[in-house]
């Protein structure tokens, strides 16, 4: 269960709101701020918070991709997709993430360490093909120095060793 | 009166209530404007734009389930854009649509399909692999969902919103992988969650005990009433060679608006379920019909010091023209009478009443009263000669008052019992006695509910076997006792249930109509 003080916190948004139900995207954020995702006990105990169904709660819940329903690893690799990434080869990337991590798209490494996710745009097509680790964008993975797209081993392995 | 307002729909003056949509005025001028999410009884949701009609003015087309009339407003319910507007919205309906009409229960009763035929193309432009839902997922106690039939209307989640207010079902996830679905761990179990299934305009939504039995159009309708509470519900039931298939509501504002619970919609299940009682027997043994009536009519003649002492108990799920003749019995035997009651639960504050018997009112405006333990009592402590039984069901064994346990007692201490029974299973070993009696769904006759509504309930089967009506057995039985020709007609009868019930006095048995008729003299007395 969320800690007193997030409650605490929740229960200060709903009330200053016309409508109680309104606090339920504020509320999942903290949720997932301090638990890592939102559990099913922490969704039935904000629906009788809010005073609507669970349903509604996993309506809201299951329709943004940024809230998680399920536990991810302590770290989770964004892989963008978009057309700039595309283009300087978030394929070969992620294809090598998959393999140094031994896991498919959208899993976690055994360890639960590491959560293997393809993103939409993350607004870094500057240095595409970009990657985004909780705050930051690590950039450059590729090695264009000849003219052709090959993954710098070097520097996957650097982040990866970052990621503990 | 409510203010009023004039538009034009399709060339055609139309007044309307102010506030009233567009869909609504067009459907009671005879109009039809197609939709799926619309439903008079719920929100308005906006979300399938089949209804989409052109409004002189406006920009562009409007849904006309949640645009109000206005004065002078002209709308086109069939110009070309909006009938490409339905192509198109029907177009992208059938993309994902797995379109398995053939193995579909909702087919021949499908708005998707009905629509398809009147607003489709016939062919596809879509090339693509169909997106893929799981089927048949077990959403409930009663209800099977098909994820890719379904349209997202949201009729059933807004149905468990605001009328069951339980709240089971969401729209889970987004865009094309959006689903109807429960919160992980519940399901969708309320004691209305049968309307889901009427509302939903697919074949997304389908009833257990119903699915895959039928066909829907080799089934005959009959408007008729729930027998299982004293609600009433307006229903229609759906049979074919003598067999119910399944009771749906069907619209009353007054009674049920469009609903009805899980409980009443199954209520024809032990008709089926349960070993009829096909001919008469005299002691345990099969006879003639005639052997019988003659057995009872002795019973219960006799003459001067000889005349029995006689015990009738009413059933409150006879209908009021049975009971009237039944009057008419106690009054020929001078009989002291009661009536029992079957009680379950609690009334809840949509439709659900305690008392599972749909007549007790019209009991009570025939004078049964008296609580039918009072009856038996005397009966089980020598007081009654002949007790005459007209639901075998006061024995059984699930009875949960003591009435079950004293029917017993009173069966085994009288000279004679006599027992009307419709099933097997329950009738007493030691009747001299037992009549085949009609069930619900062979007979015709009135109800009359806890609020004093007087409703018409309809045969849609022939009666099984050797049974006959209540009706039948009591004018044969009154007329080998010597009592007269008694009417054995429902609308004949209908003219002694008035002699003997003041507030019937001035209804016609064809003035109850297909929607009721309150009748004045209200029945209900806690």
């Amino acid at each position: 269960m969320i800690s007193e003080k997030t409650q605490k916190k929740i229960e200060s948004i709903a009330s200053k709101l016309p409508q109680r139900a309104a606090a339920m995207l504020s509320a999942l954020r903290l949720i997932q701020d301090e638990i890592g995702h939102v559990p099913p006990e922490e969704r039935e105990w904000l629906a009788g918070k809010l005073g609507v169904s669970p349903a509604a709660v996993e309506a809201v819940l299951s329709f943004y991709t940024l809230f998680r329903r399920e536990p991810e690893g302590k770290y989770t690799i964004w892989v963008c997709s978009t057309l700039p990434c595309a283009l300087r080869g978030c394929e070969l990337l992620m294809d090598h993430l998959r393999h140094a991590l031994g896991i498919r798209e959208g899993e976690t490494s055994p360890d639960r360490r590491i959560t293997l996710k393809r993103a939409e745009c993350l607004g870094g097509c500057d240095r595409a093909p970009v990657v985004q680790v909780g705050e930051d964008y690590h950039d450059v993975l590729l090695d264009l120095s000849l003219g052709t797209a090959k993954v710098s081993f070097e520097r996957v392995e650097a982040l990866l060793e970052k990621l503990t | 009166m409510a203010e009023t307002v004039t538009l034009t729909i399709d060339d055609r003056q139309i007044t309307a209530p102010k506030e009233m949509v567009v869909i609504e005025a067009a459907r009671r001028a005879g109009i039809e404007i197609p939709y799926y999410c619309y439903h008079p009884y719920l929100s308005i949701a906006g979300n399938c734009r089949m209804c989409l009609v052109e409004i002189e003015k406006a920009p562009k087309l409007q849904i006309a389930c949640s645009i109000e009339v206005t004065e002078g407003m002209v709308v086109h319910t069939g110009s070309k854009n909006v009938l490409d507007a339905r192509a198109g919205v029907m177009e992208l309906l059938l993309i994902n649509h797995p379109l398995d009409c053939p193995i579909c229960d909702q087919a021949g009763e499908c708005r998707l399909q009905e629509y398809s035929l009147a607003h489709g193309s016939g062919t596809s432009r879509f090339e693509h692999e169909k997106h893929h839902g799981r089927k048949n997922v077990d959403l409930g106690r009663h209800i099977v969902f098909d994820e890719e039939r379904c349209i997202k209307c949201t009729r059933c989640v807004r149905f468990c919103d605001e009328v069951s207010k339980t709240g089971e079902l969401a729209l889970l996830n987004r865009g094309d992988e959006t689903i109807i679905g429960v919160f992980p761990g519940h399901r969708l179990d309320n004691a209305y969650s049968g309307n889901t299934v009427d509302i939903c305009p697919v074949g997304a939504l389908t009833l257990k005990e119903f699915r895959f039995r039928s066909r829907v159009w080799f089934l005959e309708q009959t408007p008729s009433i729930c027998p299982g509470c004293a609600r009433g519900c307006n229903v229609t039931v759906w049979a074919r060679e003598d067999r119910i298939y399944r009771f749906t509501p069907r619209e009353n504002p007054e009674v049920n608006k469009v609903w009805m619970c899980d409980e009443g919609r199954l209520s024809y299940l032990p008709l089926v379920a349960r070993e009829r009682l096909l001919e008469p027997l005299m002691d345990g043994e099969p006879v003639r019909l005639q052997d019988a009536v003659d057995r009872a009519a002795n019973l219960l003649g006799g003459v001067g010091e000889r005349a029995p002492r006689v015990g009738v108990v009413a059933s409150p799920r006879a209908t009021l023209e049975d009971l009237a003749l039944l009057r008419r019995l106690c009054e020929a035997t001078s009989a002291t009478d009661g009536i029992p009651r079957f009680e379950r639960g609690e009334d809840d504050d949509l439709l659900i009443r305690k008392d599972k018997t749909p007549n007790l009112a019209g009991a009570r405006l025939l004078g049964f009263e008296r609580p039918a333990a009072e009856v038996l009592r005397e009966a089980a402590e020598g007081k009654i000669d002949v007790l005459y039984v007209m639901d075998e069901d006061l024995f059984s064994p699930a009875a949960d008052s003591d009435e079950g346990d004293l029917a017993r007692r009173a069966a085994r201490k009288v000279r004679a019992l006599i027992v009307h029974a419709s099933f097997r299973d329950r009738v007493p070993s030691q009747a001299a006695v037992v009549l085949p009696a009609a069930v619900y769904g062979e007979y015709e006759g009135t109800y009359i509910n806890f609020e004093g509504r007087a409703q018409r309930v309809r045969a849609s089967m022939r009666r099984a076997g050797r049974s006959r009506t209540h009706l039948a057995i009591l004018s044969a039985v009154a007329q080998r006792a010597g009592w007269g020709e008694w009417a054995r007609e429902p609308s004949d009868v209908w003219k002694e249930a008035q002699a003997l019930a003041a507030p019937l006095s001035g209804i016609g048995y064809d003035d109850v109509g297909t929607d009721g008729v309150m009748i004045t003299g209200k029945g209900e007395s806690g």
